[in-house]
Formats: structure tokens, C-alpha cells, sequence
């Protein structure tokens, strides 16, 4: 090794700690110990590195070097502070660690490997330029262990390309790397094909083959994923046919002997079969052989088994079909009514039926069969393929299809008739008929797109309706759920009558002693309860009345029959019901809301103990901010009874720090505190809120938003007792460390939004400079566009909502600090980036607050900002006028939150209660037309200021005073237009 | 200009009613990995010129596969070339040629190395007109060779000989040889090119040269070609005065109607284009023709002219307008439906890059129909095509935000499904671009919504053929952008709020009425400020 420096005391002084970190006693001192040699000696990887490498260390101290120097690199390679780990370590460690990782057991390799992942990462190609030559000129004709670890090492430097943008920097280094790997990598593959026909009889040695060659195929699809490489052109011949060779090769020391886990060979398949469906899909122009894959394909998946190990072969076989098939030029290999039938026959209906797995699935792990199938979550499922293909075959062959699935329908539904044994030919009889009925899938609104030539509406007559009609526990449940699912499905199709009538039938299925046919019921209902008809909601109070009840005490028995906190929150499909039915009923519940929020506290109260399903707590929340709202709006009994109801249980929450339901817990708070009517903050918010200014809550970024907004309620209920609590510094306090978080800045902003206008002049008066100081000192600091719009849409904010004394009295808040410091403001901030606000509200509030800055401030008319004058008004007509850029205008900064945030999964994330909402207030809802106030006002001013239509004329470009002229029409159609 | 109107111009400069700044264009890429088209354009022209039908010279038989050895024979070439006889130079010289053009027998570094190159330079400025044209031939040859190779003969000085003699013979044998070899020469590296250049002239000789070949002829297609490689790659401004002097030359070409010169001349204004002189190849008022050769019956050149119109169309509102003007939708509705894929590719990606253009444009593309044939290829094409119509429509559909009336008429037609199909495609970009229409046709449909009070078809639409259930899916996408896209889409037009919620509870609120309540009272004094919490 390069570096020297590393003796060996100081290796087994390192040897040691590592071996204390396995002992659970020792454990914590010990890591404490490895992170100060950490930061004390630079040449600590180095070190970790050398212990890795000896064999006389013992196995399981190397295994956990590797792992600490993974971690090491993850925590300190890329970093904007680059002294963390010296130039010449980065050299050492860059100069050996590829030696190292083919020298050593596979599971150490893998940590290695990955080290060396995110090495790359951040170094290759530019600071790492002979990586490649480092990784192929370890490519061994005979180690083929060794092979394995640094084509597992390319393959996941180069996987990343598969999700990358076309760009110059990723196109070169694809180029970069094919010029250096594809002649070793295609060595390699002849190579092995070479080796696995030399041992074909020894069975070890073709298993780490087979391992070699799946690496090798994942690497092709790396290396051919974002366009196809002139290599891999000038020898398409030879690598499809070698491709070919291994999607028929079969040999039956290679038989994996479970019937679940496919083995190497299935995999390499599978692999296969995605090449050439990444071939077919962009490259089939050059792909000459894939006639013959595809006859191939079919014929591998007539002979396939059933067993769960080739399940995801047959989806990647199926994917391929229906991608061709959907091809405008190929579709005529499959142009002949005995192909389609074959098709259909040998691949679609094998497919379509259940099997045992699936059986014993329904039966021992319901939930997982339902998420599997309701939520399309089972993508590389056979039934999903086959009804894809299905699908991707009606692309071309419409009629036929429909025709030919027909027919199996009819005989299967035969055979079902002749002998009710056979009810899982009924099963695939609806599941083929939803296949051909519905060109895509859909699960929120149900569909409105069907195959004109199926009746999904006589055919569930016929052949459904009959199954939701005989008695809940009798007869097949798996039909009792294709009944239920069916329904849901054709929903749409169904009148409102006819949904109507077949209502009372699902809430009886409520009652089934079957998890999944209740569960479906359920389903059913809800999704039925949010069908919309001519934008109002379909089914209303008066609808469901008859059944609430009913409904209820259903779903909350099944609910409540789960015995841990674990199992009660399991399902979350009921607990969604539960909350549509409230939702509907609407304040016909008042009778008995009693009951329900004691259901509801019940509930709660057991899965504080685990919050194990965030949908299900979150349906829960949803549920009592729906009651909150259909209940207490302008009755104060009600919303003492419900305070009195729900204070005890969120009390524990909050005591108890249950992390997952704190920021809920103040949606609802923030809620029931704008319902308050009185003049006065009621002593029980009035104690909480010293509480909710300290720090420790704030800590938790999903609080942030929850706790904002209850500031926000506590603000517009009464800032007069805050402020004479002297409450409003600690807020402003809060303000000030929010704005200061890239990630927190708009909540920040959100808050200040809400003191300017709750908070009067007065004390306004004193704390406004400070803090438009701190809004300043941030964008000097650490400007990001995002705060900077958002400080735009505060300015802007400010100026609309129109108190403290107009706009005049923002642009003197800002000039109080520094003389012309808004004429900086304008020129810096809010003329260039006006256009960049986003939202139809915001955009609306910023540009009345330009209309009110140009006609209602004196000040903009001083001779300080008259320049300035034109250059906002063309600035507010570009606002009007041009295109809007509606995508992410900094997805950058914005992907650093979003990541930033999924990281912290430990913490609460904050989930907006849509039933708790703050309402979207627009401030200026009282300026319906702004375009129309402008006009207006600008005439308004133009008759006190007769220069005005001066400066317009001489001073507006062209375009806008063309603008302008059209606002003035709408304002007064019989007016001559301000150029006239 | 007065300083009033130059100061006007400059203020509407700043805020003129463009977007460019914040539209962003599909970026060009610079790199490909894809072996290209233009390549094997280039490496066509490139080869050793192996045309002897013109060749009148008697040649002695030479046997060069017998007994003696190649350079044992180079060296009696040689000696012949040294000879003081005409004829015995002349035999050596077509020999040479023949041995290293036709037969291949000899390579250029043998050539080098036997230091002929001075000599054949020097029998450019022979008297005799037969050695003159037999040197420029072997040069020609030579400058196909590797750039070492090339600057040898440019370091026995043959560049100013040939720019003289271009001036000023009228031998068109000779100025054909010359022209292949300075194009050979400009096309290796731009540091040639520029040599080649600062020798000056090349306008006023190939202006000599037009003027005596009124008829399209040899000389003048390998002029064409000449130029178009002298085009190619950056240009400095230092030559641009060389440059554009060869531009009245391009016009009065295009007009010969030759197909092998409009296929060139195309070629040398793509090369302008694709280096940011877009609006020279405007202003030499070509570009009606170019839109006309877009049907041209000859594929090449019809090949060759997309790709002009594509680098002139990637420029700006005002060039694309110039393109407009010149009625190329019309022509793009006749090419989307050609019956060649490349073609209809090409005219896709002419779309493309129009459909990033101001809302006029974009107007104009809507009435002329060439939307639904737009989304008819989208559906039924190669994966190439659908990919550039489907940059197409989201462009459009971006583009159109102001005007609801226009992205309707775009949805209208049926592009949300083909849209949503094309998010099953293993493409990044395309995943990207789709979902950013999406989003802007949603989020256009909750303006209308709301506005209206009427319901969102479009994302029930979206949902019904699995859009929402494959962008839920991308939420877990390795891509941050694609994941970031996904999740707003989801979270804004997914959600299932109930918006009569909030119109009830909206009421309630009422801003100015609170304000009234207000007491206006001062109280302490600024020096607070100093507690408000932590440092930034």
C-alpha cells in the first residue's frame, strides 16, 4: 500500500475496538473510541483498509472493518468541506481498493463493492479516470469468483445511468466507459459461454457461471440503456444470438429445487427477456432478430410451469409479447386468427387462472391478497401480465380478442353452470371479461372508457348479481369477492338506481365471517360513496341514511375485533369506510356523534401504543376533523362536548410524545380554536401556548407546519392577548429560526404572513424593521430561489392585504432601514421574479399588490421611484400576459428538501388534514377581475396625475400599451383607449 | 438611431414579453452515443477519391507485385520524379497516383517517409498542366489522411499554392483536385480550417469558378461540398469576414438545382446553423428554398434540408417565425404522414422545436391541424418518432398556459392517453416531459374548475387508463426530478379533498371585518428587537 505510516500496533489497536464492537458490553465505548481515531488520524481508512486485507484477522473483526469503512465513505466522501478526508488518502484509497476487493470473501467484497459505488459516484469519471481499466484488468479467464466482484461492482456504478436524463456529462461518460469496457466485458461473456459448455456436467461450477453471466446481463442493459452503443451495433449479430442461446438453454443440474425462489438460470432469463424488450422498444429498427425471439418467447411460455419460481420469467416473457404486439410494424406476426387464438389459449388463460399459491394466500394472509389485487402493487404477477397482454393485443386486434376471450367466457361460465366444483373456471370467466372489457386499469374513480363491445352492465346481471344475492356465508367466497370487485370495477356503468339496489346488499357483506369479502365490501362502499355525478357527489345524506348506522356499527365491530395495536390498524380499508360514510352523512350524525368519537377515542387509544399504519392513523384523524367540521360550525355546545371528548385523549398523545400523531393532534387543536366565537382566547388554549414556544416541539420537522398553523390560529382568534401575554418575541423568535432552515423557510414566511395581519400597527411598528432586516440578511447570506420567491410573495402579501396604512406604508417599512432600500427590493427581487409566482391565488394576490403599489402609494410617485414606475406596470402586464413557467423552478433545491426530509423517515412527516385545512383565503377576494382594477384604478390616477398618461405612452413598450388598451375595453367598453 | 429610441430599444429588450429565460428548451445534447447519420455523411466524402474515368494519361504498365520490393520501387519513382524529362515525371507521378488511389498499394506514410511530399508540392507550380493536375491529385489523396499526415503537406507550404491556383487557373480538373483536397483539409481539425482561411480568396475564387460553369458540373458539386466543410465546427470571428464572403456563392448554388449541390449547400447551412449563425443563414434569404426542398423527390437532399430547418428552427421566436412565414406547417402536414419513418422522424422533431415557440406560433400550428396528426404518430410509430412527437405535444401543451381555450383544443384531440402510454416507455426524458404536460394540463383543469364549477375530466380520465396508478408508482423512481414531478401531481390532483368543504368555511373568514376590531396602541420601544431569538 502506498501510504505508509499504518504500524501494526496502531492496526491492532483497531483490530481490537472492531472486535469490541461485536460484544454488546463493549459496544458503545468501543464506537465511541473508532469515531475519535476517526477524526484524529487521516490515515485511518488506510488503516481499515490493511486490516480488511490480512487473512490472519479474524473473519467476522475484517467483515466488520468493511462495514465501518463503507460507512466511512458514506458519511465523509462527498462533502462541500473536502479537507474531511486529505487529497493524498483519497489517492491511496482510489489506488487500492479494487485490489483489495477481489481479494477478498464475498460478503466483505459486497461492502467493499459499495464503497466503491459511492466513491464513484462522486469521482467517476473525472477523478477517477482509470477506474475501468482498474476493474477489467482484474477480469480473470479463470477466477470467476473474482469476475463476480467487479462485474457487481460496475454493475452498480452503472445502473445509475438507467435513471438519468440524457445529458453531456452522462453521455460522456457512458462513452467514456464503453471505450474502455466493452471488449473485456464481451471477452468475458464469450468467455463464459465458453466455460459453461466446457462444465456442463459439474454443477458447482455452473452455478457461479450462471451468476457471472446474469451480471453480465444486467451490465448489457447498463450499457445499452440510454442509447445503443456502436459496439454493441457492429456485433448485434453475435450477442442476440448468444442471448438467444440462454433463453431456450435448459440443463437439469441448473433446476432449482424450490418451488418458490427462482434460480440463477430463470434470472438470466428474465434479464433477457428485458434486453429485448429494450431492444424492441428503441432500438427495433436495428433489431433484426426479434421475429425469432418472439417465436422463442411464446414457445418458452407454453411450456413453462406453474410454480411460483418462474413467475417473474413469465411476467418479463409477457411484458415482451405485449410490447411487440403493440408495435404498429410487428403486430402482423400476430395477424392470423390461429395465432390470436393461440395466444389466448396457451398464454393468456393458464395465466388467468387461480392457482394454489394464490389460494392459500386468500386464505392465511388475506390483506396481502388484497393489496396484491386491488392495488395493482402486483405488477410481476402472472394474472397482471396476462391481462396486460390481453390488453396490449386489443391494441390492433380489438375485435378479434374480444371475440375469441369471449368464447373461453362462455364455456368457462359453462362449466361452472354444469357443476358449481368449478368455480374457478367463474373466477377467470370475470377476471378475462374485466380484461377485455377495460383497456387500462383504474382504481380511484372507477372506469368510463370500456370496449364498446362487451355490456359489463347485463353481463353482471346475468352472471353477478346472482352471487351478491344468495346468502352472505354461503357458497365460494373467492366469488363473493370477484362479485364485490366486479361491481367496483364497472361502477361507472351503473346508474345511480341500479348502484342503489345493490347498496344493501354490500353493507350485508359487512357481516361475512370472510376477512376478504368483508373488506371488499367495504371497499365497494366506500369507493362508491365518493362517485361524483355533474360535480356534486353522487350518493348524499339522504341516501345512505337507512344504512349509517348499520354501516357503522359494522365496521367499527370489524375494526375493533383486531386484538393488538398492530392487527386493529391493519386495515385500513375499513377505516377508510368509516370516514366516507361520515363524510357523507355529513351532520346527520349529531344524534349519535357521541358514540362514534368514543369509537373513534377508542381506537386511538390503542394504536398510540404502536402507530403502525400511517393510513390508517390518518383516516382516523380524518374521521374526527370530518366531525369537527359538520358539527361544530356555529354551535358551541357541540364544540365544548367535543373538546371535552378529545382533549383528555390528545393530552396523552402529547404527554406521551407519540411522534406520528402530534402534528395531527394540532390540526385538530388549530381547528376547533377557529371555531371559537368568544372575544377572548378560552383558557385552555390561553395555557397551552407557552408550551408550544418552546423549542424541543419544533424540533421535529412534521410539527412544523401543524404547529404554524395553530400560531396562525392563535393569531387570528386574538393577537391582542398574545401580545399583552408578550408572547409575540418568542413567536418572532420562531419566525426568525425558521427562516434561517432551507428546508423550513416557507413556513417561516407562512407565519410572518400571519402576524403582519393579525398583529396591528402599532406593534407592528416596533418589530417590522428587525424583521424585514432578517428576511434581507437571509437572501444576502444564503439566497436559494425558492426563499426568494417566497419573499416576493410575502412582499407582495404585504402590500395586498392592504392594513397598517396601504402600500405606502411597506415601501416606508423598507426605507426606514436604508434610504431607496424597496427601490433595491423592486429592482432585485420582485420585477424579475414576479412572473416566476406560481398558484392562481398567489399570482392574483401579487398583482393587486403591484395595481395598489402603482396607483394607491404616494410614495412611488416621489421622484425616488418614478423611474420605477413603468417598469413595474410592464412587469405587471408580462405578469397578465405571458406564459406562465408552471414547472419547478428550482427542482434542485427543491429534490434537497424532498430528500432531505424521506431521510428523516424516523421522524414524523407532516400529513395534511384536508378536513382540518386552514381555508385558502384569498386576501383580495374582493377585486374579482384584476386586469379590470387596473384599468379602473389606473383612470383613477391618470385624473389626479395627468403625467400619467404621459409616462404610459412614452415610457411602456409598445406591446404592453396594447395590453393595457384591452384592459381598458373590459373596464369600459365604450372608452377610448389610453393611447387615444 | 437617437439615444431616446436606443435607450427604448434597450427597455424593451429587458422587458419585452418573452419567456425564453424561463422556458426551458430541451437541451441540445453536444455528445451522442449512437453512432449518426451525419458520420457516415462525413466519412463518405472523406475517402480516398477513386475516380480515374477522367484520366487521359497513358500509363505504363506498372508491375509492382512482381520481384522487387515496394521501396526499392518508390525509390525509382522518386528518381523518375527527379528527372529532368516531362514525360518520365509525368509517368512517375500517375504512377504514384495510381499506386496509392486505385490500387492502394502504397500507403501516404510511405509517401512521407520517402520525403515525396516536397516534390509533388512542387510540381503545383510546374508550367506543365498535366504534372500540375497529376500533383494536385496525389495531394488531394494525401490530405485523407491522419492529421500528422495532413500537416506535413501543409508544412511543405501547399496552402498558399492552392489558393493561388485556384485564383487562377481555369483547368477544372485542377480546381476539382484542389477543392477535395481543401475540404479534406478543413474537415480534419478547425485549426486547418482556419489556416486554410487566413490564405484569403476562397469567395473571390469560387465566384471565378461559378462564373465560368454556368451549367452544374464536377468542379461545382465538390465546391459545394468544400464549403460545407468549411463550415463545419466553431467559427471564429477572426474568420468570419472569409466566411460570409462565400456566402453569395451558397445562393446563387442553391439555385443551379443540382442535386448533389442542394444536398451540399443544405448540409453547409445546417453546419451555420448548429453553430449559432442562425441568423445568417436567415439573411441570406434561402430560406424559402430550404422549406421547398423539404419535399424534395430526392431522399438525400430532402434528408439534408430537414436537417437545415432543424438547426434554423431550434433558434429563436423570430427565426422560427421567418420558417413559418415561409409555410412550412403546410409542408410538416404532408411529411407527418410520409411514407418514410426517418422522414416523418425528422418532421416530428421540426415540430418539436416550433412548438417551444411564442403562443402565435403555437396557435397557428393548432389551426393548421398538425396537433392530431401529431398525436395519430404518437400512437402508431417507431419508438424514435413517438418520442419526438410526444416533445411535441408537451411543448405545446407548456407552452399554452395563458390560453386555456388552445391546451383544450390539444387535449380535445386526444393526446392524454398517448401521453400516458408513453410514460410506459424506459425513457427518463419522456417520463419527465409527460409529466410536466400533466401537471400543466391539471393543474389548468383545477384553475377551470374552480372557476366553473365544473369537474376534472382530465385526471378522471388520467386515473381510468392507469396514468395515476404508473405516476404513483414513480414516486418511488430513482430519479429525484421524476420522483419530485410524480409527487406533486399526486399529492395536488390526486388528493381526494372535497373542495365544497372549504367554499362553507370560507365564509367565515372574513379579513377586513376582523381588522376593525383592532386597537392601534404603541407600546415598547425598538430595542426588543435585539431578543428575537437565535443568530442566523
Amino acid at each position: 500500500m502506498s501510504v505508509a505510516g499504518v504500524n501494526d500496533q496502531y492496526l491492532a489497536t483497531l483490530a481490537n475496538l472492531l472486535k469490541q464492537t461485536l460484544e454488546p458490553t463493549t459496544r458503545q465505548l468501543a464506537e465511541s473510541e473508532l469515531f475519535t481515531a476517526e477524526a484524529e488520524q487521516s490515515n485511518f481508512p488506510i488503516a481499515i483498509l490493511q486490516l480488511i486485507t490480512k487473512e490472519n484477522t479474524e473473519p467476522s473483526v475484517r467483515f466488520a472493518g468493511s462495514l465501518l469503512f463503507k460507512n466511512y465513505v458514506k458519511r465523509n466522501w462527498v462533502r462541500e468541506d473536502e479537507s474531511k478526508i486529505p487529497s493524498e488518502i483519497r489517492n491511496a484509497i482510489k489506488e487500492c481498493i479494487v485490489d483489495i476487493l477481489v481479494s477478498v470473501p464475498t460478503n466483505i467484497q459486497l461492502q467493499l463493492s459499495e464503497a466503491v459505488t459511492l466513491i464513484a459516484e462522486s469521482d467517476f469519471p473525472r477523478d477517477w479516470q482509470n477506474l475501468i481499466q482498474q476493474l477489467s484488468s482484474k477480469l480473470d479467464p479463470e477466477d470467476y469468483a473474482r469476475n463476480n466482484g467487479v462485474l457487481q461492482t460496475a454493475h452498480s456504478i452503472f445502473k445509475r445511468w438507467r435513471h438519468q436524463f440524457r445529458t453531456d456529462p452522462l453521455f460522456a461518460e457512458i462513452n467514456f466507459v464503453l471505450e474502455h469496457f466493452c471488449t473485456p466485458f464481451f471477452q468475458l461473456l464469450q468467455n463464459t459461454d465458453a466455460k459453461i459448455t466446457e462444465h456442463a456436467q459439474n454443477k458447482q461450477r455452473l452455478q457461479v457461471y450462471m451468476q457471472t453471466f446474469l451480471l453480465l446481463m444486467k451490465l448489457f442493459y447498463d450499457l445499452n440503456c440510454q442509447d445503443i452503443p456502436p459496439f454493441f451495433e457492429d456485433n448485434m449479430e453475435q450477442c442476440m444470438a448468444l442471448l438467444h442461446k440462454y433463453i431456450v438453454y435448459s440443463n437439469p443440474l441448473l433446476e432449482s429445487e424450490s418451488e418458490d425462489e427462482a434460480g440463477p438460470l430463470e434470472k438470466v432469463k428474465s434479464s433477457i427477456c428485458e434486453i429485448v424488450t429494450l431492444y424492441t422498444m428503441k432500438y427495433e429498427e436495428l433489431f433484426t432478430m426479434l421475429p425469432q425471439f418472439v417465436e422463442t418467447v411464446w414457445f418458452l411460455l407454453t411450456t413453462i410451469g406453474i410454480e411460483a419460481k418462474y413467475d417473474l420469467l413469465v411476467s418479463k416473457s409477457m411484458a415482451f409479447l405485449s410490447t411487440v404486439v403493440k408495435l404498429e410494424q410487428y403486430h402482423k406476426l400476430f395477424n392470423s386468427e390461429t395465432a390470436l387464438t393461440q395466444f389466448c389459449q396457451k398464454i393468456v388463460l393458464p395465466n388467468m387462472y387461480l392457482r394454489n399459491v394464490d389460494e392459500e394466500l386468500f386464505e392465511y394472509d388475506p390483506i396481502e391478497f388484497i393489496r396484491r389485487d386491488i392495488e395493482g402493487s402486483d405488477s410481476d404477477t402472472r394474472r397482471r401480465a396476462a391481462s396486460d397482454f390481453v390488453r396490449s393485443m386489443m391494441t390492433h386486434f380489438m375485435k378479434d380478442i374480444t371475440r375469441i376471450i369471449g368464447t373461453y367466457i362462455t364455456q368457462f361460465l359453462k362449466q361452472y353452470n354444469e357443476n358449481p366444483s368449478n368455480w374457478k373456471d367463474k373466477d377467470a370467466a370475470i377476471y378475462l371479461l374485466t380484461s377485455i372489457a377495460t383497456p387500462g386499469t383504474a382504481t380511484k374513480h372507477g372506469l368510463t372508457v370500456i370496449n364498446d363491445l362487451v355490456n359489463v352492465v347485463d353481463w353482471f346481471s346475468e352472471n353477478v348479481l346472482p352471487d351478491l344475492q344468495a346468502p352472505v356465508d354461503s357458497g365460494q367466497p373467492v366469488l363473493k369477492v370477484d362479485a364485490i370487485k366486479y361491481l367496483y370495477t364497472f361502477r361507472n356503468q351503473m346508474s345511480k338506481p341500479g348502484l342503489a339496489a345493490v347498496f344493501p346488499l354490500l353493507v350485508n357483506h359487512l357481516s361475512s365471517t370472510n376477512y376478504v369479502v368483508h373488506t371488499y365490501a367495504a371497499i365497494a362502499i366506500e369507493r362508491i360513496l365518493f362517485m361524483r355525478k355533474d360535480n356534486a357527489m353522487m350518493f348524499n345524506k339522504h341516501d345512505i341514511k337507512p344504512y349509517t348506522q348499520e354501516l357503522l356499527i359494522n365496521l367499527f365491530r370489524l375494526i375493533e375485533a383486531g386484538t393488538t395495536p398492530e392487527t386493529l390498524a391493519e386495515n385500513d380499508y375499513l377505516m377508510k369506510a368509516v370516514m366516507r360514510v361520515i363524510f357523507t352523512s355529513r351532520d346527520d350524525m349529531s344524534p349519535y356523534v357521541g358514540e362514534i368519537l368514543n369509537h373513534l377515542n377508542k381506537i386511538l387509544g390503542e394504536i398510540s401504543k404502536n402507530p403502525s399504519n400511517p393510513r390508517f392513523n390518518h383516516y382516523v384523524f380524518e374521521s374526527i376533523g370530518a366531525l369537527v367540521r359538520f358539527n361544530c360550525l356555529d354551535n358551541p355546545m357541540a364544540l365544548q362536548n367535543f373538546e371535552n371528548m378529545l382533549f383528555g385523549p390528545f393530552q396523552i398523545i402529547l404527554q406521551q410524545d407519540v411522534v406520528e400523531f402530534v402534528p395531527y393532534v394540532f390540526q385538530i387543536f388549530s381547528q376547533l380554536l377557529e371555531l371559537h366565537t368568544e372575544a377572548q382566547l378560552p383558557d385552555i388554549y390561553k395555557g397551552m401556548l407557552p408550551a408550544l414556544l418552546t423549542p424541543n416541539l419544533w424540533e421535529s420537522s412534521g410539527n412544523i407546519p401543524a404547529l404554524v398553523r395553530f400560531l396562525h390560529a392563535y393569531l387570528y382568534r386574538d393577537s391582542l392577548a398574545i401580545i399583552a401575554n408578550k408572547q409575540l418575541e418568542p413567536i418572532l423568535g420562531i419566525f426568525q429560526k425558521l427562516i434561517a432552515s432551507k428546508a423550513n423557510d416557507k413556513y417561516g414566511l407562512e407565519l410572518l404572513c400571519s402576524i403582519v395581519q393579525y398583529v396591528h400597527t402599532g406593534t407592528l411598528n416596533q418589530y417590522i424593521g428587525a424583521i424585514l432586516s432578517l428576511l434581507l440578511r437571509r437572501l444576502q447570506s444564503s439566497r436559494t430561489e425558492k426563499f426568494a420567491l417566497g419573499f416576493v410573495n410575502f412582499v407582495c402579501f404585504f402590500i395586498a392585504i392592504n392594513l397598517h396604512g396601504g402600500p405606502d406604508y411597506v415601501v416606508h417599512a423598507f426605507d426606514s432601514i436604508q434610504e431607496k432600500l424597496f427601490l433595491e427590493v423592486l429592482n432585485a427581487f420582485i420585477i424579475p421574479d414576479l412572473q416566476k409566482i406560481q398558484g392562481y391565488t398567489d399570482r392574483k394576490v401579487c398583482a393587486i399588490a403591484m395595481i395598489r403599489l402603482l396607483t394607491q402609494s404616494d410614495l412611488i410617485l416621489s421622484e425616488t421611484y418614478i423611474n420605477t414606475w413603468p417598469v413595474i406596470l410592464a412587469a405587471l402586464i408580462k405578469l397578465f400576459e405571458a406564459p406562465t413557467e408552471i414547472e419547478n423552478y428550482d427542482a434542485e433545491e427543491e429534490l434537497l428538501n424532498f430528500d432531505f426530509e424521506e431521510d428523516r423517515q424516523f421522524q414524523t412527516t407532516f400529513a395534511k388534514l384536508t378536513t382540518a385545512s386552514k381555508p385558502r383565503i384569498d386576501p383580495t377576494a374582493s377585486i374579482p377581475e384584476p386586469k379590470v382594477y387596473l384599468a379602473q384604478e389606473l383612470h383613477r390616477l391618470s385624473q389626479a396625475y395627468p403625467n400619467i398618461a404621459e409616462m404610459i405612452q412614452t415610457r411602456l413598450p409598445t406591446e404592453c400599451i396594447h395590453y393595457l388598451d384591452q384592459y381598458m375595453k373590459l373596464a369600459n367598453p365604450t372608452q377610448d383607449n389610453v393611447s387615444g | 438611431m437617437n439615444k431616446k429610441q436606443e435607450r427604448k430599444k434597450i427597455f424593451k429588450n429587458r422587458y419585452a414579453l418573452k419567456t425564453e429565460e424561463l422556458f426551458q428548451m430541451r437541451q441540445k445534447l453536444q455528445i451522442e452515443i449512437r453512432r449518426q447519420d451525419r458520420e457516415k455523411f462525413l466519412v463518405a466524402r472523406h475517402g480516398i477519391c477513386t475516380s480515374n474515368t477522367s484520366s487521359n494519361i497513358g500509363l505504363g504498365e506498372i508491375s509492382l507485385h512482381n520481384t522487387s520490393s515496394i521501396s526499392q520501387q518508390l525509390y525509382q519513382l522518386i528518381e523518375g520524379l527527379n528527372s529532368n524529362c516531362v514525360e518520365i515525371q509525368l509517368i512517375s507521378l500517375s504512377k504514384f497516383r495510381k499506386l496509392l488511389s486505385r490500387e492502394r498499394i502504397i500507403s501516404i506514410q510511405e509517401i512521407i517517409d520517402n520525403y515525396a511530399i516536397p516534390i509533388f508540392v512542387q510540381f503545383l507550380l510546374s508550367k506543365n498542366v498535366d504534372l500540375r493536375y497529376e500533383a494536385a491529385w496525389i495531394l488531394s489523396n494525401i490530405s485523407t489522411g491522419s492529421t500528422e499526415q495532413i500537416q506535413v503537406i501543409i508544412n511543405a507550404g501547399v496552402l498558399p499554392i492552392f489558393t493561388e491556383l485556384l485564383n487562377k487557373t481555369t483547368d477544372m480538373r485542377l480546381q476539382n483536385h484542389i477543392l477535395w483536397a481543401l475540404g479534406n483539409i478543413a474537415i480534419d481539425n478547425p485549426q486547418f480550417r482556419e489556416l486554410i482561411l487566413r490564405e484569403g480568396n476562397l469567395g473571390s475564387s469560387c465566384q471565378c469558378i461559378l462564373d465560368a460553369n454556368v451549367q452544374p458540373c464536377s468542379v461545382l458539386r465538390t465546391m459545394s461540398w468544400t464549403l460545407s466543410s468549411i463550415y463545419r465546427g466553431h467559427i471564429a470571428d477572426s474568420d468570419w469576414s472569409q466566411i460570409s464572403s462565400t456566402f453569395p456563392i451558397l445562393i446563387q448554388l442553391i439555385n443551379l438545382k443540382d442535386d448533389e449541390i442542394l444536398y451540399n449547400v443544405c448540409w453547409a447551412l445546417s453546419y451555420l446553423g448548429d453553430n449559432n449563425h442562425i441568423e445568417d443563414v436567415i439573411n441570406l434569404g434561402v430560406s424559402p428554398h430550404l422549406v421547398n426542398l423539404m419535399v424534395h423527390v430526392n431522399n438525400e437532399v430532402q434528408t439534408a434540408a430537414l436537417h437545415c430547418v432543424r438547426s434554423i428552427v431550434s433558434g429563436n421566436d423570430s427565426q422560427r417565425q421567418v420558417i413559418i412565414d415561409c409555410g412550412i406547417l403546410t409542408v410538416l402536414k404532408s411529411l407527418l404522414v410520409s411514407t418514410k419513418s426517418s422522414i416523418r422522424k425528422d418532421a416530428c422533431f421540426i415540430l418539436s422545436q416550433i412548438t417551444t415557440g411564442n403562443i402565435d406560433q403555437i396557435e397557428h400550428v393548432i389551426h393548421v391541424g398538425l396537433i392530431s396528426l401529431a398525436i395519430n404518430l404518437m400512437v402508431n410509430s417507431d419508438f424514435q418518432t413517438q418520442r419526438e412527437t410526444c416533445y411535441a405535444i408537451c411543448n405545446a401543451i407548456r407552452r399554452c398556459y395563458n390560453r386555456p381555450e388552445l391546451t383544450i383544443c390539444i387535449v380535445r384531440q386526444g393526446c392524454i392517453q398517448p401521453l400516458v402510454n408513453m410514460l410506459n416507455y424506459m425513457d427518463n426524458d419522456i417520463i419527465c416531459v409527460v409529466l410536466k404536460a400533466i401537471n400543466a394540463i391539471l393543474q389548468l383543469e383545477k384553475t377551470l374548475a374552480v372557476e366553473n364549477n365544473c369537474k376534472n375530466q382530465c385526471t378522471l380520465l388520467i386515473e381510468e387508463i392507469g396514468g395515476m396508478d404508473r405516476i404513483t408508482e414513480f414516486q418511488n423512481h430513482e430519479n429525484g426530478e421524476i420522483r419530485l414531478l410524480a409527487y406533486n401531481i399526486i399529492d395536488k390532483y390526486s388528493a381526494e379533498e372535497d373542495e365544497g368543504y372549504e367554499s362553507e368555511l370560507n365564509q367565515r373568514f372574513d379579513l377586513n371585518g376582523q381588522n376593525k376590531q383592532f386597537n392601534y396602541q404603541s407600546s415598547n420601544s425598538i430595542d426588543n428587537v435585539e431578543i428575537i431569538g437565535v443568530k442566523i
